[in-house]
């Protein structure tokens, strides 16, 4: 859970990094210090008692936040499709507005993130958006789930069923998902926080819909500029975390793993990788049973094992594309492997980072599927923060 | 073989032994290409501040929306739904002052998130070592805590990131600091002139909230035009969707004006040189009438004299055309302070740009000067083509003009003269005085037309000057060489009358300002922003700067003026705001001729919530007092009634004043231009102007100024707005003086043999001398006469017509007539001394030699 917030965060950042070089140049001012006070952001102290639908909904006085959708989705034709679309909202400066003050001036950024994997194909298909909160075009509603960035949105009907529009013409394509929970919401963390390091204050709130029944279209731009429509059909799986925690010290990168078990049991894991190779004791899980129960694991409640590595030709980046997932005391043993191995988002022209993000099958034991996310395997990550 | 010949005897012989002919012509129809091209190119650059610039600053963006006076973010944001058609990105202009740089620079506010997607400002490649240092600089430009400049900028200010950076923005100074620069994509780009700072930014600085425009890039797939219906579906009311170009058009068309009546006014030296080619070939042709006799006579075909004279006009024309444009560019580089002095008269604040010499301006330099020589070819080439074989070989004597000549050329300036009266009638052409400067056009026909007949007139005066032999030889010299002496009086008049025509204009527009100033200027103080190099003050003052007057010289002291913007219809006009009831008190302004008290007209408009709209509006709209005026105001539509047409100088756009009451009502917290300032006793002006200035210079950049000095500074800016008519009067005036040149040495070579009987008779040098500096005088006199009432005649046009079609000014008809006198005697005299090296020709002793040949 901690790798997957900085993930996440990371990205976020990462855009403004890259911004940084689109509009402004290549001589840069000495660093003075720029970035507002860290204590003025709100901190999870301790357990907080949820209201939801209102908690689906933004925090904007802490200082990361993300909605995070990614499925397998099949078309009228049985082809397996790997969707993810997520929306960050990244703090700037805590600060209220003053009385009588309409400037735009930047207090929450907001990032998108759409991607489309034709899995026979295997082909990844990614665009994003990144901007500031203001005239309609980024924004997050406080009361419910209602988030938005320029052309991606998701929403949260009465019914709890998650509303997805994620446009990507740059790609040519647009996906319009409805995505329906089967299952309660499931609160991550043993006291109902997500740890993210040892000081008291370094956690998130972090929910997730393990399930999501799913169906929706794809829409593929034709070269007349006219749209064709693919109907899809699954499940995906929804996260929603936000905190003011930072990344810990020697922190290189994570891997994050939610699946979804064909026994009817859903996983969330995550490592988080040090510089000497190492895995931070904060890393952990979360197991759900079908009836809801849920099981907070620690660290050494479950082993990952690297099998086989996909090297990028574009960027150099080994990334691990099969993965043997182990978590004796519930009697989960199985392998993970990818459905296309060329799941890495380069994002280095726009955003500045490369991570690798794409769906998997669980075989060899325990049956299932889910997707896996892995940063810090290309390009570093110490000099984007 | 004969063509051969043609071409040896027409043209290399005479190439050879009359060099100075040549090259004079040359030098001539250089001047006034240089004229044409110079002012194209300093028109050129000056606008390309403020056009080029647009389009370039703008980006890739297709389209753009905006409104006067901006948007406010709830209209801004009704564009939300457009995001999957199109990247939105908001942006605020506007223009400020650095310090080190006492020139406007465009200051770009923008969203950094986004503006990647719009603009160029981006390097090329990666550095992996620098990205901590660059994201320092993006949060600080993010959170508002700095600019960027370019490179190119902030070298020419010694500046490094990191540095302060002063900065002048609606007259407040502004402390911030260099975050970073950006490379220019081009030399002479107008992104080297910017300044980029987060939206926010300038926003918090302009102390309002608003946008001035949304960019649109549409999105892959996406077509411009549904786009563009989908904006404009959402756009609040009086908020306008076009290209960026189109803005660039409409700052342009501002202008449009002023250029064409400054590429007019170019164009009369190039009219200038075209008569002096014409005089050249002409002379050429009588001349060498002789030989062409003799070649028809061996067999020459007209077309193979023809192609002789057509191949020296080419010559004339392209070397012409080529030296012009060289000294062109120089002379553009001259003028561009003074056009975008001119410029910045309606466009304040235009910021910097470099002249560049494009490809198209040699050829049209080139195609100028071709133009002219051919056009002027045309009637050399009828007298080639008449010229009998035999007839010819007799020698050229004195012929007075014929009765039937005489009623043609009379018959054709009575032509002309119709012609100018009724094209003068005519309205603008797309706000253009196309017609009547077709006029003036037709005023120099007639002085041309009767050129013929003056000159005859003088010839036939030698008859009875019998007692004054340099005078007789002189009105004999001009009768026998009639053609040619009324051509080189034609093209003396026609500089002369350009000379006398600006003196009327710049005398009337003079003495109209400063009627104008006196009337309007009746403040003891008037606190207003710094001007800047184009001698235009920038921007407007500060909301501080009105609170500190007041708080010095007490309320109802302070009168201010705030000026925005409107649009009338889909074109923009000043909105300004006024207290009417103390401009009552005061009666600051002028009515246009209806014989109405001021005061009450005011008192009157504050009483019933009426506007006054200045000369400009009522030229363009037609409306006038008492009418209903419909004017979109930050997305609302205001009726108002007209309670009076004022004048003024000041804009030729269209102003709408109203009540301060009434425009802030629309404008909230709005800051005003400029301060005036009545004092209860007058003898603290100089008091209260110190005061003020101490209070003000540490945060403001203002000028305070007395009653005297800003009228003085009024009639500064406007002597500079009219500096580059001076420069084209004297382009213009060189010209007609080369053309002098080389008719009296023509007129004295045709008249050699003359000269050298009346030498070996017994003339006297000084009698020689005399005759050919007396032929010049009258030559000068005639053109310099003709010219005068030609001048007098289109000066009147100029003020009547051409100024009110342009600008919509009226002016009080000024008659220089001291100046009139002067440029008469000047151009006499010139003509005189441009007569010395062809009479010093005329006694360089060679009579014998002359007389062995006869």
């Amino acid at each position: 859970m901690h790798e997957r917030f900085h993930a996440h965060l990371s990205v976020a950042l990462a855009a403004l990094v890259a911004l940084a070089f689109a509009a402004v140049g290549v001589h840069p001012a000495p660093p003075q210090a720029q970035a507002r006070d860290e204590a003025d952001w709100a901190r999870i102290q301790a357990p907080v008692a949820l209201s939801l639908p209102r908690d689906h909904g933004s925090h904007p006085k802490v200082r990361t936040e993300w909605w995070y959708l990614t499925g397998l989705v099949r078309d009228e034709d049985g082809r397996r499709h790997g969707l993810q679309a997520t929306i960050f909202r990244q703090g700037l400066d805590p600060r209220p507005a003053a009385p009588g003050d309409e400037s735009l001036r930047a207090r929450q950024a907001w990032a998108a993130h759409v991607a489309w994997l034709d899995v026979a194909e295997g082909k990844l298909r990614h665009v994003e958006r990144v901007r500031r909160e203001g005239l309609d075009l980024a924004r997050g509603s406080t009361s419910m789930l209602d988030a938005k960035v320029d052309d991606v949105s998701l929403t949260m009907d009465e019914g709890g069923a998650i509303h997805v529009k994620a446009g990507a013409r740059e790609e040519g394509y647009e996906l319009v998902l409805v995505c329906s929970p089967t299952r309660p919401w499931t609160r991550h963390g043993g006291d109902g926080t997500s740890k993210k390091g040892p000081e008291p204050g370094n956690a998130s709130m972090y929910l997730s819909a393990t399930r999501l029944a799913t169906t929706g279209v794809l829409r593929r731009l034709r070269p007349d500029g006219s749209w064709s429509e693919t109907k899809l059909s699954g499940e995906c799986w929804f996260d929603h975390e936000w905190g003011s925690s930072q990344l810990g010290e020697g922190v290189v990168g994570w891997d994050w793993l939610g699946l979804r078990l064909a026994d009817g049991r859903d996983l969330m894991l995550y490592r988080l990788r040090t510089k000497d190779g190492g895995v931070l004791a904060q890393s952990s899980g979360t197991l759900v049973h079908p009836d809801g129960r849920l099981v907070h694991l620690s660290r050494g409640d479950f082993a990952i094992e690297e099998l086989e590595h996909w090297t990028s030709p574009r960027t150099k980046g080994r990334w691990p594309v099969r993965l043997s997932i182990s978590v004796p005391a519930h009697a989960v043993a199985m392998e993970a492997t990818a459905l296309a191995p060329d799941c890495e988002l380069d994002g280095r022209a726009s955003t500045g980072t490369i991570y690798w993000e794409g769906p998997v099958v669980l075989q060899g034991g325990v049956q299932g599927e889910g997707y896996l996310e892995v940063t810090g395997r290309a390009g570093s990550l110490e000099a984007r923060f | 073989m004969i063509g051969s010949m043609v071409f040896q005897a027409l043209f290399l012989r005479p190439l050879r032994r009359g060099p100075w002919r040549f090259l004079s012509t040359i030098v001539g129809v250089a001047a006034g290409v240089a004229a044409g091209v110079s002012t194209l190119a300093a028109s050129r650059a000056a606008l390309a501040s403020l056009v080029e610039g647009v389009a370039e600053v703008s980006g890739v963006a297709a389209w753009e929306l905006s409104m006067p006076g901006g948007m406010s973010v709830d209209e801004a944001a009704r564009q939300a739904s457009t995001a999957p058609l199109a990247v939105v990105a908001p942006v605020v202009e506007d223009l400020v002052v650095l310090e080190g740089l006492d020139d406007a620079v465009r200051l770009l506010g923008v969203d950094p998130l986004v503006d990647r997607h719009v603009r160029a400002l981006r390097v090329e490649g990666d550095d992996e070592a620098r990205r901590q240092e660059y994201w320092t600089a993006f949060q600080g430009l993010l959170a508002a805590d700095g600019v960027c400049l370019s490179e190119p900028l902030a070298r020419r200010l010694g500046l490094e990131a990191g540095d302060p950076v002063s900065l002048v923005l609606r007259s407040r100074r502004h402390e911030t600091r260099l975050l970073a620069t950006f490379p220019v994509p081009a030399q002479a780009s107008a992104l080297e002139r910017v300044v980029v700072a987060d939206i926010a930014l300038v926003q918090a600085w302009r102390g309002d909230g608003r946008i001035d425009r949304l960019e649109f890039v549409p999105r892959p797939g996406v077509e411009p035009e549904a786009l563009r219906a989908r904006i404009e579906s959402l756009a609040p009311t009086g908020a306008v969707v076009r290209r960026p170009a189109e803005r660039a058009a409409r700052t342009s068309g501002m202008v449009r004006s002023l250029e064409f009546n400054l590429t007019s006014l170019s164009g009369i030296s190039l009219l200038v040189g075209a008569v002096l080619v014409a005089t050249t070939l002409a002379t050429s042709v009588v001349q060498r009438k002789a030989t062409i006799a003799l070649l028809l006579s061996l067999g020459a075909s007209r077309r193979q004299l023809a192609g002789a004279l057509l191949s020296e006009a080419a010559l004339l024309g392209a070397l012409g055309g080529l030296l012009g444009t060289l000294a062109g560019a120089q002379l553009a580089r001259l003028f561009l302070p003074a056009m975008r002095q001119t410029y910045a008269t309606v466009v304040p604040g235009a910021p910097q740009t470099e002249i560049a010499l494009h490809w198209t301006d040699g050829a049209i330099g080139a195609a100028l000067g071709m133009g002219a020589a051919f056009l002027a070819a045309i009637l050399p080439l009828l007298e080639i083509l008449r010229v009998p074989p035999i007839q010819a070989l007799r020698a050229e004597r004195p012929a007075f003009l014929s009765s039937r000549g005489l009623r043609l050329s009379i018959g054709l300036a009575a032509g002309f003269w119709f012609a100018a009266i009724e094209l003068m009638r005519l309205p603008a052409w797309r706000g253009l005085p196309l017609w009547a400067l077709a006029s003036t056009l037709c005023v120099l026909g007639v002085m041309f037309a009767l050129q013929g007949p003056l000159v005859d007139g003088l010839g036939r005066l030698g008859r009875r000057v019998a007692w004054l032999p340099p005078l007789r030889l002189a009105l004999a010299s001009l009768s026998a060489g009639r053609r040619r002496a009324a051509w080189a009086a034609g093209a003396v008049g026609v500089a002369t009358s350009l000379s006398i025509s600006i003196a009327v204009m710049v005398s009337s527009f003079r003495q109209s300002v400063v009627a104008w100033t006196d009337e309007s200027l009746k403040a003891d103080l008037s606190v207003r922003p710094a001007l800047v190099a184009t001698g235009v003050p920038l921007g407007g003052l500060d909301v501080e700067v009105e609170r500190l007057t007041v708080e010095t010289c007490g309320r109802d002291a302070v009168l201010p003026y705030h000026v925005a913007e409107a649009a009338l219809g889909d074109r923009p006009i000043v909105l300004a705001g006024a207290d009417f009831r103390l401009g009552a008190q005061r009666g600051p302004l002028q009515l246009v001729d209806d014989g109405r008290d001021e005061r009450a007209v005011l008192a009157q408009a504050h009483e019933r919530g009426e506007v006054l709209v200045n000369e400009a509006l009522h030229a363009h709209s037609g409306l006038g007092t008492g009418d209903m005026l419909h004017v979109q105001v930050r997305g609302r539509n205001i009726a108002r009634r007209i309670a009076g047409v004022v004048r003024d100088y000041g804009d030729s756009r269209g102003t709408v004043t109203m009540d301060l009451p009434d425009f802030l009502a629309a404008h909230p917290g709005h800051a005003p231009q400029q301060l005036a300032i009545f004092l209860a006793d007058p003898a603290q002006a100089q008091a209260t102007q110190a005061e003020l200035q101490r209070k003000l210079a540490a945060t403001h950049k203002v000028d305070v100024l007395l009653v005297r000095d800003l009228r003085a500074q009024v009639l500064e800016v406007f002597e500079r707005t009219f500096a580059i008519t001076g420069a084209l009067q004297a382009v213009s005036a060189l010209v007609a003086l080369v053309a002098v040149l080389v008719v009296l040495h023509a007129l004295v070579s045709e008249r050699k043999k003359d000269l050298a009987l009346l030498s070996a008779l017994g003339a006297s040098r000084l009698q020689i001398v005399g005759g050919v500096c007396m032929q010049a005088a009258l030559l000068g006199l005639l053109g310099a006469g003709a010219g005068a009432v030609a001048g007098l005649v289109i000066g009147l046009v100029l003020v009547d017509v051409v100024n009110l079609q342009s600008f919509g000014w009226t002016l009080e008809l000024v008659q220089p007539w001291w100046q009139v006198a002067s440029t008469m005697l000047l151009v006499a005299l010139a003509c005189v001394v441009a007569a010395l090296p062809p009479a010093r020709a005329a006694t360089a002793g060679r009579e014998r030699l002359v007389l062995a040949e006869e």
